[in-house]
């Protein structure tokens, strides 16, 4: 008996079915959703550092990621459909506008000048939940030359867009204020 | 004898589900994130995407284990799979339980969308033989779960819960 099924199983193994067309899920210039899954949920907002390093003023922040940014998903199993697609952050970039200068401070005596460069963001939703990511390029100049570059990334992960995407920028303005490379590019700055 | 078979089957088995365990949990991703310092002056490039799924190719090397009960029979199954389009696969594998014993899978008739997959199977030992269906969920990257039904040529049935890991 379990032959005949073992036989006829294989004789009809022809009937397998197997689906191709949503590998992934992500697009082909953003992390895996394996890697999008692994951001931390969104927490309470922490306070940003203010003015910590007074010596630098910030030019512009620029948007600079390729579109679309992201799909929206049914739900996170085998049977997801697409249902939406994100083209842009806005509050992403309205949050970095507003925080980044606050936290490179440029005061009159600034010397040197900073442009920050959106150049990924990633956003997907899967039913419920979505996930977030975005790298924010910032290239310091003196006199003309650039003294320093470097690229923050951040990635998280809550229901609300909103909240997330304005956290995430919170996020990498606190990366930035925190970093000591760029402290000491700076000639050891204002902490 | 009889009892030293018993025990180096279940050290078997055990040893299967160990690695099984600690590969899956090698694939641990670290969270996005950091600073990545930058050439001043020089343009940079983009990072590459992260590595996909092994179960995106066409073919896959698995191993799994899974622990089975029912009301006649209770244990645990170490198996090796070569696996084609996630739904048709031929294996062998060990089974650590009274009246266990090595044996051959044969899986079939699948259905597979997003790594998601119902498949049915059949196992082939001298001493007894099962059909079942199963569900192979996708649990992290290279790792999936396995739940499946399968009954013996008696008739009786029985309930396995196990974990697959993909090798390449």
């Amino acid at each position: 008996m379990v032959k005949m099924i073992v036989l006829a199983a294989v004789v009809m193994s022809g009937c397998a079915i197997r689906s191709t067309r949503a590998r992934d899920a992500t697009l082909h210039y953003h992390p895996t959703l394996d890697e999008l899954r692994t951001a931390p949920a969104v927490g309470p907002m922490e306070p940003l550092p203010r003015a910590p390093l007074a010596t630098i003023a910030l030019k512009r922040v620029t948007s600079a990621y390729p579109q679309p940014i992201g799909l929206d998903y049914s739900d996170d199993g085998g049977f997801r459909k697409v249902i939406g697609v994100e083209w842009s952050a806005e509050e992403l970039e309205a949050a970095l506008s507003d925080a980044l200068p606050l936290a490179l401070a440029g005061a009159d005596s600034a010397v040197m000048h900073a442009r920050g460069s959106i150049v990924s963001v990633a956003l997907y939703r899967f039913g419920g939940t979505m996930y977030a990511l975005a790298a924010l390029e910032l290239r310091v100049s003196h006199e003309g030359a650039e003294v320093y570059a470097a690229r923050y990334t951040a990635s998280l992960q809550g229901p609300d867009r909103e909240q997330l995407l304005v956290a995430l920028a919170n996020r990498l303005v606190s990366q930035i204020a925190h970093d000591d490379h760029l402290a000491v590019a700076l000639g050891g700055g204002v902490r | 004898m009889h009892s030293i078979n018993g025990v180096i089957r279940c050290v078997l088995v055990m040893a299967t589900l160990g690695a099984v365990a600690g590969s899956a949990s090698a694939d641990g991703l670290k969270p996005l994130g950091g600073i990545e310092p930058l050439a001043p002056g020089v343009a940079s490039t983009l990072p590459d995407k992260g590595v996909l799924p092994r179960r995106e190719g066409r073919v896959v090397a698995t191993v799994g284990a899974e622990l089975f009960g029912g009301p006649s029979s209770f244990g645990a199954n170490a198996v090796a799979t070569l696996r084609l389009a996630e739904t048709i696969g031929f294996g062998i594998g060990l089974r650590g339980a009274t009246g266990g014993g090595p044996f051959l899978r044969i899986e079939a008739i699948g259905l597979a969308v997003n790594h998601w997959a119902f498949i049915g199977f059949a196992d082939y030992a001298l001493s007894d033989s099962w059909v079942g269906g199963a569900l192979i969920a996708p649990l992290r990257r290279d790792t999936y779960v396995r739940v499946a039904v399968s009954a013996d040529e008696q008739g009786n049935g029985s309930m396995s819960l196990g974990v697959e890991y993909d090798l390449w």
